[in-house]
């Protein structure tokens, strides 16, 4: 006798989901909630139903490897023609890779720390809803942070900066602002990583760092990280709705959760805030051919879509915008010009390449800037003045950093554009200095865990960093001849020149 | 040595999953007898930052003017170390508030009041 199998009951996406993610769940019996998830309890918040965190997005498993293969199908096949058709050569100019190196060298390390945390918050958060969404994060992350490597691989076997950059996250000096910053995330307890990476780094912050680069890939002839771009997109989308969720669920789970969410947000915005200087200065410095100025972007991203639009949404659960959003929107006339002349004079120690901008560039930001830039150009003109003196300026020692951003103290107070802002705190007899209101207070809230930050300058003057000299350092960062310094007459740019003038020669493009 | 210095902050409640109490990674006691200097050219942004030295706390002011200081600044074409540094006024930092000092030759860093991270001003021409 033969019994015919019934056919399978076909689910509808909705089942689908539901029976491969929260059908999943189970109640331990030999272990306390307490035991089987111990991070949730130290941080103060008080969730009382982890089963009304609503699924922002309903993905399973196979949808999502699926979506993810068909998108890297198509971006490894614009990887490859761009490196068969000699691509690079078709960029604005090789000092257009300078945004990339910076890219390269200080944002993807940091995707692989985001795919570490969130492969941890896949294990740690109480309710399968949220474990989901982290693990599909997880998986985004260590996907864009292959790709990014991937994609930006072709482009050192011709050009200086790209050879060493891991290895560089974790000594150089620049790089320590966004390590810094990361690592600060990654020892937080998992609520406020969900508020400062999910929330601050991925919503509030997040056009304001992905897009400048993106945008600048296009407008500069670079495919592959324009394609790259398009392909993490999707996923960024999803962050930033997971982040969304994560926030609106602690503000609506209990109202104590209202102040500690509000102090994380002042915080994580100042800290965020201030590791986009990087993005402010590759802006309106490195692009070649520009997208659009740091101003215009601040206005767009940040003032007109969050505080015109997330902040008016999270007025109703008593949620104000960050703490010293207001000095943030004053320095946007001013950030740009003080981070790349940060940059500008330490190049000698960096591995990629800065020079005077153009007469052209500087009208250009004349115009964006109208009220700030030309005091600033002022200095451009000494500087030219000094080069053709037989100079250039590269600092002969070492700056005095902030405590808690990492950044050299080169920010102004608002009001006076040449007097840079001197802050400190004195804890437990010891002086710490400070670039800002901001970053004073996030470390007075903290001081006994910022009081252990690894900062470079004076890690230097332990002896821990490879030499007592220079040049000594820039071997232990694993820097060669022709990474940084000036660009004109660089490695990079003799090479561009050169494979330019034989394209014309030989009569190709 | 260096004098103690008053805290302007308490120690907040710490929320932690353990044990969380470790030490500086910048403390004075990791330099010796040596001090770490921040030098502030208020006003001059030819150079972005304040710099920060390693100094001995015993360091003549004359010895620190000529070591130190006049090889860092010669980088501004515009510095001119025949002036001395009679042709500035100096003055400690604190944060956004400034105490005068008048530094001379035969004085010591540390007896100037200049302690661990702080911060040595100056103005001028």
């Amino acid at each position: 006798m033969t019994i015919t199998p019934k056919a399978p009951r076909k689910l509808t996406m909705k089942q689908r989901y539901s029976a491969l993610t929260r059908d999943l769940e189970w109640d331990p019996s030999y272990v306390s909630d307490e035991e089987m998830f111990p991070l949730t309890s130290f941080e103060g918040i008080t969730i009382h139903d982890w089963s009304k965190w609503e699924d922002p997005f309903r993905l399973t498993v196979d949808a999502y490897t699926k979506y993810q293969a068909e998108k890297d199908k198509r971006l490894y096949a614009v990887l490859d023609g761009f490196a068969q058709s000699q691509g690079h050569l078709s960029l604005t100019d090789a000092s257009y890779l300078n945004a990339m190196k910076l890219f390269l060298q200080g944002v993807s390390p940091l995707e692989y720390q985001a795919h570490r945390n969130f492969a941890m918050l896949a294990r740690h958060l109480n309710g399968p809803g949220p474990r989901f969404a982290s693990l599909c994060q997880s998986l985004d992350e260590i996907r864009h942070a292959q790709t990014e490597i991937h994609t930006l691989s072709n482009y050192n076997k011709y050009y200086a900066g790209f050879h060493s950059y891991l290895h560089m996250h974790d000594r150089v000096w620049y790089l320590s602002v966004p390590k810094s910053f990361f690592d600060d995330a990654l020892s937080a307890g998992p609520f406020e990583f969900l508020i400062a990476i999910g929330f601050s780094f991925e919503y509030l912050l997040t056009n304001l760092l992905f897009v400048p680069f993106m945008s600048g890939a296009s407008f500069n002839g670079d495919l592959p990280t324009m394609t790259f771009g398009f392909s993490a997109q999707s996923d960024e989308s999803r962050h930033m709705t997971l982040g969304l969720e994560a926030i609106k669920f602690l503000l609506e789970q209990d109202e104590k959760n209202v102040p500690l969410v509000q102090h994380w947000i002042n915080k994580w915005f100042w800290r965020g805030y201030r590791v986009t200087a990087l993005v402010a200065q590759m802006l309106d410095y490195m692009l070649p051919r520009k997208v659009m100025s740091w101003k215009e972007a601040f206005e767009l991203y940040f003032e007109q879509q969050m505080l015109g639009g997330l902040f008016q949404d999270l007025a109703y659960y008593g949620i104000t915008p960050p703490l010293h959003v207001d000095k943030a929107m004053q320095e946007k006339e001013y950030l740009s010009h003080q981070a790349y002349w940060i940059l500008y004079q330490f190049s000698h120690a960096a591995a990629f390449t800065t020079s005077v901008p153009s007469d052209e560039h500087m009208d250009w930001l004349t115009e964006q800037y109208p009220d700030t830039f030309p005091i600033y150009r002022t200095l451009w003109e000494k500087e030219k003045k000094n080069i053709a003196a037989g100079g250039r300026h590269f600092i002969r020692g070492l700056p005095q950093l902030c405590q808690v951003c990492q950044i050299p103290m080169g920010f102004t107070e608002a009001d006076e554009p040449f007097i840079q802002a001197q802050r400190e705190s004195i804890f437990e007899g010891e002086r710490y200095n400070f670039c800002s209101d901001g970053c004073q207070y996030i470390f007075d809230h903290e001081p006994v865990k910022y009081r252990q930050a690894w900062l470079p300058v004076h890690q230097i003057y332990q002896g821990n960093c490879g030499a007592a000299d220079l040049p000594g350092v820039l071997d232990w960062y694993h820097m060669k001849p022709g990474d940084g310094g000036e660009y004109l007459g660089s490695l990079d740019n003799q090479n561009w020149k050169k494979w330019h003038d034989m394209a014309d020669e030989t009569g190709g493009n | 040595m260096s004098a103690v210095l008053q805290d302007t902050i308490e120690r907040p409640e710490i929320k932690s999953i353990g044990e969380y109490n470790f030490p500086s990674k910048s403390a004075q006691a990791l330099y010796g007898d040596d001090m770490l200097l921040h030098v502030w050219w208020k006003g001059n942004p030819w150079f972005v930052a304040a710099a920060c030295y390693r100094v001995p706390q015993a360091m003549t002011f004359g010895e620190f003017w000529e070591g130190v200081f006049v090889p860092y600044h010669s980088e501004d074409p515009d510095f001119n170390a025949e002036g001395g540094w009679g042709q500035f006024s100096w003055f400690i930092g604190n944060g956004r508030a400034s105490t005068p000092i008048s530094p001379s030759a035969d004085v010591t860093l540390a007896d100037l009041g200049l302690t661990h991270k702080s911060v040595l001003g100056f103005t001028g021409p």
